[in-house]
């Protein structure tokens, strides 16, 4: 199975305290089981992105449950407060159990 | 001339009732029994899901009252594709203490899976504000609940109509 496409924004530098903004998407068609085939008439089966996680400096800071409501290629932005320097960790879980990470590192300033 | 006309009417009329009646013993006797969601209309299914729907609020909410401002939302008033619908909410809280989110639900009144996601925050978040896009069956209502880490629950209902549903 080709690897999908995971795509992170993380700003390179913030001022301690603040929040800074998460953009993150997915290039994963999120089925649902309930689709049919336009060909063959069969289902297809489900296949969805399940959870992400968010790590700041390797605390979980924000998590996120999907279901088959989410649309197809979601995209989620979220905010997390400028703590220190360190990296912002993105994991991506799907229901066959795979996990795909993308990591950003972010400079905090205090001016 | 009455009495054949009338004698004519009621023996059509039995051996019409006779075959409907043979009609339905063979269905009955070869086993094939529609399946309940081919006869089931497109309203009945829509009340179907928003039973769910109301059954998954009731068990969030329970019986506390709901705090009508503390969620900001935004939703189109029209989504021509039900698929991806833009979609944003902040809550107004200070992320002090207890007073931040612990959960925020959203739930599509009609969709055949009501819940659409669930984000779970910190304190570390500094602020509860997301923007995502979801997929929505129907023009309903895409309901925002959320779970405050000191025991209260907000909600906040928008209506969106929308032109081709996505659910699929």
């Amino acid at each position: 199975m080709a690897r999908s496409k995971r795509r992170l924004k993380v700003p390179t530098s913030a001022r301690r305290g603040e929040s800074f903004v998460v953009k993150t998407l997915a290039e994963h068609p999120m089925e649902t089981g309930r689709r049919r085939h336009s060909e063959t008439g069969e289902l297809v089966p489900l296949s969805l992105i399940e959870r992400l996680e968010c790590r700041y400096n390797g605390d979980l800071v924000f998590y996120s449950d999907w279901f088959t409501g989410v649309s197809p290629n979601p995209y989620l932005t979220f905010k997390v407060k400028a703590k220190e320097s360190g990296p912002v960790e993105i994991t991506w879980i799907e229901n066959s159990g795979l996990r795909t990470t993308e990591t950003r590192d972010i400079v905090i300033t205090d001016s | 001339m009455k009495l054949h006309r009338r004698n004519f009417i009621i023996s059509s009329g039995a051996s019409g009732l006779l075959l409907t009646g043979t009609n339905a013993l063979a269905a009955e006797n070869s086993g094939e029994k529609p399946a309940p969601q081919e006869l089931e209309s497109e309203s009945e299914r829509l009340a179907r899901h928003r039973k769910i729907a109301d059954g998954i609020l009731a068990n969030i909410i329970g019986e506390r009252p709901i705090r009508k401002d503390l969620i900001e939302a935004t939703a189109p008033d029209i989504a021509e594709d039900g698929s991806s619908v833009p979609v944003s909410f902040h809550i107004n809280c200070s992320m002090v203490g207890k007073d931040y989110p612990s959960t925020v639900y959203i739930i599509g009144m009609v969709n055949p899976t009501p819940e659409i996601a669930r984000y779970h925050f910190t304190k570390e978040c500094g602020e509860a504000s997301v923007v995502l896009r979801c997929r929505m069956h129907a023009s309903s209502d895409l309901v925002f609940v959320a779970q405050m880490a000191d025991g209260t629950v907000g909600a906040v209902g928008r209506y969106v109509s929308v032109t081709a549903g996505g659910c699929t």
